[in-house]
Parts: C-alpha cells; sequence; structure tokens
C-alpha cells in the first residue's frame, strides 16, 4: 500500500520508472481479469492498456484513498462491462485457451486432469450470467471486497455475495455435468 | 462434488498471460499517449515547470529547510511573524557593538532543533543543528541569500522577490533586547571578573522569563568586549572558490492555496502514512525535518525528485506564512486520514471575503459562510 503510494508520487513527479514498475506489477492480474470477464483474449489487452493510458492521463488528479490495484480492477470491469455492451457478440464467442498454472500438479497425469479441468472451467465460465461471471472474477482475480463489487454493480451487499454463490454453484454443477448446455 | 475452495481455487488458476511482446506493445501505446498528454500540457502551461525546477537547485529538500528557516524565521524578529517559535534561551554574548551569537531553540530546550545565528549589521550566518553541512548567509538589506552546501561544493543565491529592506539587523535585535529590559521580571547578575583568552574581562547575565543575555565587557571603559573574532569573511556573499554556482529567484508571496493542499497531500501521501501532519506551523515542520531528510532518502529520490518535493513543500510553507488573508487561519488536520470527505483540515479567510475557504480532508475546497465553519 504504501508502496504503491510511493510510486504513485513518483510517477506524479514525472518519474516514469515508476510508472513502469506499477504496470509491471499489476499488468498480468488485470489481463487475467480482462480476459476472464471479456473471453478474449485482444480485447483484454486492449481494455487493459485503454485503463492504463486514461490512467497516465489524468495522473496528475488522482488521489488514491484505496488500494491501487483495487482502483485498476474496478476501472477494468467498468471498461470491460462497456465493451460488452458495445460488442454483444463477445457474450459467446469463442474462449482463448488458458495458460494455466499447474505448480500444485506434481505428476503428468495430473498435469493432464488439471488442464482438462481448467479447460472446462474455462468454457463454464461463459455459460455464467454476466454478474455472476464479474463478481466471481472480482473477487478471485481483483481481490475486491464484496463491498466494493456491490458498490460497482450497484446492487447490495447481499446481492453481490449471492452473485458470487449463485455462479460457483454453478459452475461446480456444470463441471459435475450436472448441468448440461 | 468438489469443495467449494476447490473450485475457487481452479478459477483462480485460470491467468491469461500475455507475452513480453503484447506487454512491450502495450507499454509502448501507454507511454506514447503520455507523450502526447504531457506535449498538450507544456503547450497550455507555461513557464515550463521541469526548467523552472531545474534552475532551483536550492530547494531540494534539506536545503529547503535552510531556506525557509532563514526567510521566515528573520521575520519573526521584525515583528512581522504569527508564528509561535519559542525562545527557550536566547541571545548570548554581544561580541561587540556590531556582531551577535544567537540560539533559537524550536519547541523544548535540549529536544527541538537550534537555529544557530550569527549576525553581523544586516548579515547573518545561519546554521541548523539538524541539518548538517548547510550554510545559509542571509542579506537582510539586500534581500538575498548565498547557500552553500559544502560537502557538494554547491553555492546558490536566491533572490528574495518583494522583500523589504533591513539595513541594519543588529539594531532590530537591540530594539528586542531594550524590549526585555523594560521587561517587570528582567533581573541582572553579576558573574564577577574571568580571564577570557589572556583578558580580564567583567561578566553580567540579563536574565528575563523567555531570555538571557551574557556580556562581558572591559572593567576600565565598561565597553562591550569582542570575545571571539569574527571577521567579515564568513559572512561574506561570495561564492568560495570551487564551489559551483547557481541563481534562483524565491516569490515570497507567490505561493498560492493550491500549493499548500498539494503541500497538505504530499505530508499525508508520503510522510504521514495517508494521515495528515500533527500541525502545520513552522516550528513543527522543522523538528520534522530530519525525519522528512531520512525519508527521502529511504525512498531512493534522485536528485531531481527531491528538488520537486522541496519545491512543494518550501511553497506549502510560504503560503501559511504569506497568504494574503486576514492573518488567522485554523488547522484541525491532527489525526485525520487523507480521503474523509466529512472533515474539514484546514480554513482562512481571504483578504476582503466575507466567506471562509474550508480545506477538507478529500483536498477539495468549499467557500464557507462565518456561521457555518466546522467547530
Amino acid at each position: 500500500m504504501l508502496e504503491d503510494r510511493l510510486l504513485l508520487w513518483k510517477f506524479k513527479c514525472g518519474n516514469r520508472d515508476a510508472f513502469r514498475l506499477i504496470y509491471k506489477k499489476y499488468a498480468g492480474d488485470l489481463l487475467t481479469l480482462a480476459a476472464n470477464l471479456l473471453n478474449d483474449k485482444a480485447d483484454a489487452e486492449d481494455v487493459v492498456q485503454d485503463v492504463f493510458i486514461s490512467f497516465v492521463q489524468s495522473v496528475e488528479k488522482f488521489r488514491l484513498t484505496g488500494s491501487l490495484k483495487g482502483y485498476l480492477a474496478t476501472c477494468v470491469a467498468n471498461r470491460s462491462r462497456d465493451h460488452i455492451r458495445r460488442n454483444k457478440r463477445r457474450q459467446t464467442a469463442a474462449v482463448n485457451e488458458p495458460e494455466q498454472t499447474t505448480s500444485d500438479a506434481k505428476t503428468p497425469v495430473q498435469l493432464v486432469i488439471c488442464s482438462e479441468e481448467l479447460h472446462k472451467l474455462s468454457y463454464a465460465m461463459t455459460e455464467l450470467p454476466y454478474e455472476q461471471r464479474e463478481a466471481i472474477v472480482l473477487r478471485l482475480h481483483g481481490d475486491l471486497r464484496f463491498r466494493q463489487i456491490a458498490r460497482l454493480q450497484d446492487v447490495s451487499v447481499k446481492t453481490a455475495q449471492s452473485r458470487y454463490r449463485y455462479g460457483l454453484d454453478k459452475l461446480r454443477s456444470i463441471l459435475n455435468g450436472e448441468v448440461r448446455k | 462434488m468438489r469443495p467449494a475452495d476447490n473450485t475457487e481455487n481452479l478459477i483462480k488458476k485460470l491467468r491469461y498471460k500475455a507475452g513480453a511482446e503484447a506487454h512491450d506493445r502495450i507499454l509502448d501505446n501507454v507511454m506514447q499517449a503520455l507523450d502526447e498528454s504531457e506535449k498538450q500540457k507544456v503547450g497550455a502551461t507555461a513557464p515550463d515547470i521541469w526548467r523552472t525546477i531545474m534552475k532551483s537547485p536550492i530547494t531540494k529538500i534539506a536545503a529547503a529547510v535552510v531556506v525557509i528557516a532563514g526567510v521566515l524565521i528573520v521575520m519573526h524578529f521584525v515583528g512581522l511573524s504569527t508564528a509561535t517559535v519559542t525562545f527557550a534561551d536566547v541571545i548570548k554574548p554581544i561580541l561587540n557593538a556590531q556582531t551577535a551569537e544567537l540560539d533559537i531553540i524550536i519547541g523544548e530546550e535540549g529536544e527541538g532543533p537550534v537555529i544557530h545565528d550569527m549576525v553581523m549589521g544586516s548579515r547573518i550566518r545561519r546554521t541548523l543543528s539538524n541539518v548538517e553541512g548547510v550554510v545559509a548567509i542571509i542579506d537582510l538589506q539586500e534581500g538575498r541569500i548565498l547557500q552553500l552546501t559544502h560537502e557538494k561544493k554547491e553555492a546558490a543565491y536566491i533572490d528574495l522577490k518583494d522583500w523589504s529592506s533591513i539595513p541594519n539587523y543588529m539594531e532590530r535585535l537591540r530594539n528586542v533586547i531594550d524590549g526585555l529590559q523594560a521587561h517587570p521580571e528582567f533581573k541582572v547578575e553579576e558573574l564577577g571578573e574571568q580571564e577570557i583568552s589572556g583578558q580580564k574581562l567583567i561578566g553580567f547575565r540579563a536574565m528575563h522569563p523567555k531570555a538571557e543575555i551574557t556580556i562581558w565587557a572591559d572593567p576600565e571603559t565598561a565597553l562591550p568586549v569582542r570575545i571571539e573574532s569574527t571577521g567579515g569573511q564568513i559572512f561574506s556573499m561570495e561564492v568560495p572558490p570551487e564551489y559551483k554556482q547557481q541563481e534562483t529567484e524565491l516569490d515570497l508571496h507567490g505561493a498560492t492555496e493550491g500549493d499548500f493542499i498539494e503541500g497538505l497531500r504530499i505530508m499525508a501521501e508520503v510522510f504521514g502514512d495517508g494521515q495528515f501532519p500533527d500541525s502545520v506551523a513552522l516550528e513543527d515542520y522543522l523538528k520534522q525535518a530530519p525525519a522528512i531528510v531520512k525519508k527521502c532518502e529511504e525512498l531512493g529520490l534522485s536528485e531531481q525528485e527531491q528538488t520537486e518535493l522541496g519545491l512543494k513543500l518550501q511553497n506549502y510553507l510560504l503560503f501559511i506564512r504569506f497568504f494574503k488573508g486576514e492573518g488567522q487561519w485554523h488547522y484541525a488536520g491532527n489525526g485525520v486520514k487523507l480521503g474523509d470527505a466529512d472533515t474539514a483540515v484546514f480554513w482562512y479567510r481571504p483578504e476582503g471575503s466575507e466567506t471562509y475557504r474550508v480545506i477538507y480532508a478529500d483536498l477539495r475546497v468549499e467557500d464557507v459562510s462565518p456561521e457555518n465553519l466546522p467547530e
């Protein structure tokens, strides 16, 4: 938190390396967030790029009141929504292949299972209503609290929690073959 | 059935990794957008802030502390200051009719930093106990400061804009002493004869609740004696050989409300871990100066960044001292967190205004009528 404040301050003073550090620190997570929301790598890169451009152009007036990651994640979520509204077709677009992390996979067999599971999961995510997917992705990839998600979705905290819980239940059902497309 | 946390863990593994090329491309595009944005700003605002800063090396953080002390504490003596600098124990031996040495102790004796002044005519040679290696020689007649940073062999002239000339600061000091003597609690203690530097002298200690003066005089003539040799060289406004010389100007009345707000933001964001400072008084800032300098070192700030910071904090302090208000302001930021939109941290009444300017902890400003001021 303090480090972010200092990086931000240095960047406001004109230090571009400070911005590069901010980018390096959060770009990966933001791309994951956007890709999970949009189901499209190229769109995710566009959205993240737009978020960072907007950030650097308005940094002089920007005042950090919470976490920088939370702020950027919220910007990515908002832009993703706008993007989806403009491109309705994205809702049903084909899912790109995820590059899964496999640090927990200890044997080749587990690796294959894990990869299959991730593939299924990635597909299952597209089956969720957008609000549920957004709640899950913001919570697990954006590290946002339910209070923040609720504010972003303009609903009560309970509703945001419910969307998260229902989304997870549905994913489990899909993965267990209980729900067919 | 998979446990809930397993599903969550699996979702966390759904990571999309962009390649180095994608990151380079995004970063390049962002930087390009930044370039264009800055070009537009430079076109819209003159003068170029960076050029100004580069011409203002004296505003580096340590240096700024001494400059501000140099300018603002002088004001205390000439009756213009509203600051509450405490003289716990002040005026030391008057060396002769033209020179004096005095310590100005900020806060409690033994705890606060000490400003050591050597005065000759209209010139002061000033050092601060908590800012080593920086000396300011202040010419009150010309409104000019020569600042020497010994370690780096740097010298900077600072011209004080709108300065009212003070031809003889010693006279001002004597007026201060006269004022002390007129006080009902003023006492004089005889110290008897002592041999100092081979000369027999008679000493007197003049005491006042806020000051103490010790004068050593020739017992034959009763004239004050020059105890130490204080040749004019240490008050010289000439840059010593081998020192890199720079020049700048300090506009005492140029600081704006915006500068002050920016200073508040820096004090909270960079030095207060999100919390406003306990006080905005100069003496409290001086007490914090070593911690601020240390923090800058810890952060690894470049010279340029320190310069920018120094410039901003300098204007922050100048605003409080010289703002064109009714001479009254109130600070209530102690313990308040940056961003708290409901809490006012500072208010003042600008000259000729019927309303007050109130700065809130989210740094917005509102005009407020006197009856609606925060309690």
